[in-house]
């Protein structure tokens, strides 16, 4: 059908574990996609990556109907599996968590190329060690 | 429990860095909307449009809301961002968000004698009018559209009972389970999309049509056996495009005087679309309008 868009949203969610409360209930809830269907669906496809951070982009059309389809895991993910962390510094300007190799940025930046709306790896790279330095992580 | 909704609008170059930032604190996790002029499925979004993002997340309004935002402005300076982001808190009160999204749907009557009824409302219909029942999911047709209601009122004004009926591009099945209602002899659904194929047997059923009404994977030309000259009404409610593309294996599926239903043309394409069915050798039969949508009804020859 001429299936026009209404808007398209990233939920960036613990694999397996959506759920009707914040962020999916209010913010699919106020177009009016059904939140169970959504849940139901998601958990069910990212069951097997539990312990991950799994993006889903949803297109919502006019009709209130919606598709999803799921993105590779968020930088921030990349960067605590690469550093075998569990989270970020809640004072990344103070404490540093760890050291990570450019030639591990430029790898995460190419994996992650498509999702990050850069116009090349340099741009990518850039939005990578923005977020290694917001979560107290020196790049060499 | 009452909530604080985090607000920020970045550029959509930044929404990634930010969108990870607001993600350490938000619980359950973040969202990221797009802000675009959208098209069609398929279509780029308006181009030249300087693409913004809203970062969204909600933060429990307790005794520890205060550090956690703190920390939240404290890690977004960390990103050293050109324009330093801009929070917008909104206070919301917890809902039952598992139901709540159920009151921007109602029973919708269209055409004459035709009910879309979602699952959870009551609804005691009178002998002659047909009730379709239908939640939203994830395949479109939920009769929240205009193309689906212009389809669904020539659907009513020319099905008759007994006939034989195809819906290519059947979506949700709305359009099919409204024809087994209105008293087609068997249906058959067809699309390409295998989400929308579960989504639309799943309603066959709740509708209780499984003997009338079959839905497969796939889309025309069909084999000789199942296709060609074997239904009296086919709809296909689906684009201009693909209308135009299909023309003549949907009308080799129409019987003799067989009825073409197609819905999903912008008012733009209306007149391509009329003159390539009449190139096929259909006569126009009516013009349906709802704001920018189109629904043409056209007839085979004789013979």
């Amino acid at each position: 059908m001429a299936k026009k868009i209404k808007t398209v949203i990233k939920l960036q969610l613990p694999a397996g574990q959506a759920s009707p409360a914040p962020p999916v209930g209010p913010v699919l809830g106020q177009y009016g996609v059904n939140i169970m269907a959504f849940c139901k669906d998601y958990n069910e496809r990212t069951a097997s990556q539990a312990g991950s951070i799994v993006p889903a982009e949803i297109t919502i059309y006019e009709d209130r109907s919606f598709t999803f389809v799921l993105k590779s895991p968020p930088v921030a993910d990349l960067l605590r599996r690469a550093l075998g962390v569990e989270k970020g510094s809640s004072i990344p300007n103070v404490q540093k968590i760890g050291k990570l190799p450019r030639e591990r940025v430029r790898q995460i930046a190419e994996f992650k190329m498509k999702d990050l709306n850069a116009a090349d790896v340099e741009g990518a790279m850039r939005m990578v060690e923005g977020t290694a330095r917001s979560m107290g992580i020196e790049v060499e | 429990m009452r909530w604080l909704e985090l607000t920020a609008q970045v550029e959509s170059s930044e929404a990634e860095a930010v969108a990870e930032v607001f993600g350490r604190f938000g619980y359950g996790g973040v969202a990221i909307e797009e802000k675009a002029i959208w098209g069609c499925e398929d279509e780029a979004p308006f181009p030249n449009q300087k693409r913004r993002a809203t970062i969204r997340i909600f933060l429990p309004i307790d005794n520890s809301l205060a550090k956690k935002r703190r920390e939240l402005e404290e890690a977004l300076t960390c990103l050293a961002l050109k324009n330093p982001i801009k929070l917008f808190p909104c206070e919301i009160d917890e809902q039952e968000w598992g139901t709540a999204w159920r009151k921007h749907y109602k029973t919708l009557k269209v055409g004459q004698r035709l009910f879309i009824k979602p699952s959870w409302e009551d609804y005691k219909a009178t002998a002659d009018q047909v009730v379709v029942e239908l939640d939203p999911g994830m395949a479109f047709g939920t009769g929240q559209h205009a193309t689906t209601r212009l389809c669904l009122v020539a659907l009513e004004r020319y099905l008759r009972p007994g006939m034989a009926v195809l819906d290519l591009g059947t979506g949700s099945g709305i359009l099919a389970i409204a024809a087994a209602k209105l008293g087609a002899s068997s249906v058959l659904a067809l699309d390409i999309n295998t989400a929308a194929v579960e989504v639309a047997r799943s309603n066959v059923q709740a509708n209780g049509l499984c003997d009338l009404v079959t839905v497969e994977e796939g889309t025309l030309p069909r084999d000789e056996a199942t296709g060609r000259g074997s239904f009296d009404l086919v709809t296909a409610n689906i684009v201009a495009d693909v209308i135009e593309e299909l023309a003549d294996s949907l009308v080799s599926t129409l019987k003799a005087q067989g009825i073409l239903i197609v819905g999903g043309i912008a008012w733009g394409r209306l007149d391509g679309v009329i003159a390539r069915l009449e190139e096929e050798g259909l006569k126009i039969i009516e013009v349906l309008a709802e704001g920018e949508w189109r629904t043409v009804v056209a007839q085979a020859k004789e013979s």
